[in-house]
């Protein structure tokens, strides 16, 4: 997947954990990680606004584009 | 409701090769023992207008009737039995992955199978009514909805496919 998400760095200002941020907006831990692994497929705009809300950031701030090597465009 | 389908499928597929070893055991009996075997048909106290000749032919066709009912019994044994696994992923809560579009795909390959040999089956028949001049035939109205069916199984199969690729999207959707 060429859509990265970084939590850790958010995480590490807000001073809060995986399991806390998870609580925060009501998804499982399991699921979370799922995200910060970037196994995801897609993410809900009102997952996405409930992390933004948490961590007191933005989107770019948490997403990121990065064009893989096997890309049929490069 | 699931239940009873499913026993319903098993004993149908039990009664399926019930009549296909029956009619593969005619068949052989057919070469083996064919005075007996023709003796135990009543051709003549049907057709007592028939000669000989005719009535030979009548047990011929009908031999080959036999025969090719029997090369329908392994496809209908294919379309019963991926049924019942569809069903057993349905209790375990699973019906849109590609393992069920897979044997949709598979049962409407078998029942176009069984449509075609449903096709030469019907062939001898309308060949009988020729022959003969007799009423009795075989009827093409209800056999039309078997064609129906594989076209109406394929399409399943494809939705089958989409609904998977939907499912594994918002399976991984957070």
């Amino acid at each position: 997947m060429s859509i990265k998400i970084t939590l850790d760095e958010q995480l590490h200002k807000n001073r809060m954990t995986s399991t806390q941020l998870a609580e925060a907006i009501d998804i499982t831990l399991a699921n979370l990680s799922i995200l910060k692994t970037g196994k995801a497929r897609a993410i809900r705009f009102s997952t996405l606004e409930a992390i933004c809300r948490e961590l007191n950031c933005q989107p770019g701030d948490l997403l990121s584009y990065e064009e893989e090597s096997n890309s049929l465009h490069s | 409701m699931l239940r009873l389908t499913r026993t319903l499928l098993i004993a149908g597929n039990i009664l399926n090769w019930m009549a296909g070893i029956s009619a593969l055991l005619i068949v052989i009996l057919s070469f083996v023992a064919p005075d007996y075997l023709s003796d135990s048909f009543t051709y003549g106290k049907e057709y007592p207008h028939y000669n000989a000749e005719q009535l030979n032919l009548l047990y011929f066709i009908d031999m080959l009737d036999i025969a090719i009912v029997s090369i329908s019994v392994p496809f209908i044994h294919i379309i019963l039995t991926r049924f019942i696994k569809m069903i057993d992923d349905l209790n375990r809560g699973l019906i849109f992955n590609k393992e069920n579009s897979d044997r949709l795909k598979t049962v409407g390959w078998s029942l176009l199978a069984v449509q075609m040999t449903e096709l030469i089956y019907g062939w001898l028949w309308f060949k009988w009514v020729l022959l003969f001049e007799s009423e009795h035939g075989w009827g093409p109205a209800a056999h039309f909805l078997g064609w129906f069916a594989v076209l109406l199984i394929f399409v399943l199969a494809e939705i089958f496919k989409q609904g998977a690729i939907m499912r594994e999207d918002l399976e991984g959707t957070i």
